[in-house]
């Protein structure tokens, strides 16, 4: 069985980071702006991906060894679905990753 | 719907609440280094413009510094020598007391000429005007400006009195000279007051003429030096307030506040 808790856990470490990032971001004003660092890009994709399959990594253990005891097939169906959650959020930060890279270039450019 | 599948849409739900509250503090980190950016650089637009108008004003000083020095040589000393010259090409050997005179003549206008250039030397060395101290400097300021039997001159000191350090003293001085110099040049007055406060925690220096006064719209056109009188004070921390109506006068005060460990050293 996939462990999904130590994985949240992995998750609620990423967050604090990101977290951690936001403040120093905060507290030290640069020149630039934020949206021309990658790093604030990277850390935004993180924050989506991770902060919205938290709760799911936190709670798919219990729910798997839930359906495991009483296994039927709808239940099985219900799981993935709730899956599509992470597969969507980690498109979400993919894409905010690439839109930052190609933002971060055309502003060395420019 | 059985429980598991509220369960399911619960955590769907709330994941999507979080996603919302993550978006919502990267919106906010945003606008807040937005804000704070558009603050540093105002800030730094204002320090521009301050050391701007600082340089500025002390370009202005040195000019008129410059100016003072040669209407000077040229008002006092240049017509003194002129007469010291005409007097020795009117001499005539022939006429022995008529020259004696002028040789006497010359002997007093010279003097005055080498006392004129004293006086300039020494209102213009920064140095002397330390060592001197400030009080002493402005009694010599004064005393020079009371040869003329134009004023009537009073200078007083209250308090127990300390020495400001070398910078404030000289910049104090500076402003008394400017102010000394409208009041000669614009105010037409016949008094002039000048009083020293020393306190504990402050000192302050008042200027008082009972000269023509000014108008409220001369004083903002910052005209009769009082720009450079303004800045030189902010320069060393302290607060000028100039007041004056048409016809009753003009009060200049400086402020100073001194922390008060500092007021003893200083």
């Amino acid at each position: 069985m996939f462990d999904s808790i130590g994985f949240a856990t992995l998750s609620l470490s990423v967050l604090v980071m990101c977290f951690m990032f936001f403040r120093q971001s905060i507290q030290e004003v640069s020149e630039k702006p934020l949206f021309a660092n990658f790093n604030f890009w990277i850390v935004c994709s993180y924050l989506i991906y991770f902060s919205g399959s938290f709760l799911v990594l936190l709670t798919y253990y219990y729910l798997t060894e839930k359906i495991s005891i009483a296994y039927v097939h709808k239940n099985r169906y219900l799981l993935t679905l709730l899956w599509v959650i992470p597969n969507i959020l980690l498109f979400t930060g993919s894409l905010f990753a690439l839109t930052g890279a190609l933002w971060t270039n055309y502003h060395k450019r420019s | 719907m059985d429980e598991l599948s509220q369960e399911v849409l619960i955590i769907a739900f709330l994941s999507l609440f979080i996603i919302m509250i993550t978006g919502s503090i990267i919106s906010l980190v945003l606008v807040y280094q937005k804000r704070q950016m558009k603050f540093f650089r105002e800030k730094e637009l204002l320090v521009n413009l301050h050391k701007n108008e600082v340089l500025q004003t002390r370009l202005e000083i040195q000019e008129q510094t410059f100016k003072n020095i040669s209407q000077e040589i040229h008002d006092n000393i240049g017509q003194v020598l002129s007469l010291v010259k005409l007097n020795i090409n009117t001499m005539d050997c022939t006429q022995g007391a008529l020259m004696q005179e002028k040789i006497n003549n010359s002997r007093i206008l010279i003097s005055k000429a080498i006392q004129d250039l004293r006086d300039l030397s020494k209102s213009l060395d920064a140095e002397y005007i330390t060592d001197m101290g400030l009080s002493n400097a402005i009694r010599y300021e004064l005393d020079i400006i009371g040869k003329t039997h134009r004023y009537d001159i009073h200078f007083k000191e209250s308090g127990n009195s300390f020495t400001l350090n070398d910078k404030k003293q000289l910049v104090l001085f500076r402003i008394v000279q400017e102010a000394l110099h409208n009041i000669i040049k614009h105010a037409e007055a016949t008094e002039i007051k000048i009083t020293l406060t020393y306190s504990e925690d402050y000192f302050n220096l008042q200027i008082v003429d009972n000269g023509k006064g000014y108008s409220d719209k001369e004083a903002n056109k910052n005209g009769l030096g009082l720009k450079n009188m303004r800045i030189r004070a902010e320069m060393i921390g302290a607060q000028m307030t100039i007041s004056g109506n048409p016809g009753v006068g003009t009060t200049i005060n400086v402020s100073l506040l001194l922390p008060l460990q500092n007021a003893a050293n200083e």
